[in-house]
């Protein structure tokens, strides 16, 4: 008896591991998929409210127009970059499944 | 903005612009770096170096599209001048309708280079998150640069 459940316990134990393992990738996968949905979420308020102040500082002052455009476009670059991050981080989830799959 | 065959006017640059030319250099040599360095690291892992360029070529994706864009929506001029005065109008104009073209569809453009760079290419994923925080570092650089010529009293040094 000690013997048979010796030789079955490793088989339950694998099968636990597996559905563990697929259970993170699934987890993982949902988790990637809400993350890139709330990054695109706070990237575009962000942008959005950037964009409108700098619409509203050119029609103020048109001659600092020049200098309203860098700084914008510095602006949105960076909070780009941050939505590129978690569009990386998102894809390594989706195609690279660092918790196996 | 002017047409495709016809040579757009010299308009000098902005300080903003002057800005912004200084963090695309800084960008670029920080990548540069930073690929250079994964490659003196680790000699048998090319993947890592392109994975820092990659990054870099996502950031440079995003940037361009933003930049056209803005191009498109109000066009450089000169600095002091409204730009109602010194700049032709955009519509119609073949080019602002690619920048808004190229605006719009970037994050489709980035999405997929990203996919290419990372599942086809097999680019390192994080040295490719290194080459995208590269415009973070310059912005640093940028910053650091003001702050010192600010406590300089002299702006001489930041162009």
């Amino acid at each position: 008896m000690l013997l048979v459940v010796g030789f079955v316990s490793p088989v339950y134990a694998q099968d636990a591991a597996g559905a563990t393992g697929t259970a993170l990738v699934q987890w993982s996968i949902i988790t990637a998929g809400f993350a890139l949905a709330i990054a695109a979420l706070g990237g575009a308020l962000g942008q959005g409210r950037a964009v409108a102040s700098a619409t509203e500082a050119i029609a103020r002052n048109p001659g600092a127009a020049g200098e309203i455009r860098g700084a914008l476009i510095l602006g949105l670059v960076l909070i780009e970059s941050l939505v590129i991050y978690v569009l990386l981080i998102s894809l390594i989830l989706f195609f690279l499944k660092p918790f196996g799959g | 903005m002017s047409g495709p065959g016809v040579a757009a006017p010299a308009v000098p640059l902005s300080s903003g612009d002057r800005q912004l030319r200084r963090l695309e250099r800084d960008t670029l040599l920080v990548g540069g770096g930073l690929a250079l360095a994964a490659m003196l690291l680790w000699p048998s892992h090319p993947a890592r170096a392109a994975g820092v360029a990659g990054g870099v070529a996502l950031v440079a994706l995003s940037y361009r599209g933003i930049r056209s864009g803005i191009d498109a929506a109000w066009p450089r001029s000169e600095p002091g001048v409204s730009p109602d005065r010194s700049a032709t109008p955009v519509s119609g104009d073949l080019r602002s309708r690619f920048g808004f073209v190229k605006f719009f569809t970037r994050h489709a453009i980035l999405a997929l280079s990203a996919y290419v760079m990372m599942a086809r290419f097999e680019f390192d994923p994080m040295a490719m998150l290194a080459g995208v925080s590269t415009p973070a570092i310059a912005a640093t650089i940028e910053f650091a640069r003001t702050m010192r010529a600010g406590s300089g009293g002299s702006h001489s040094r930041l162009s």
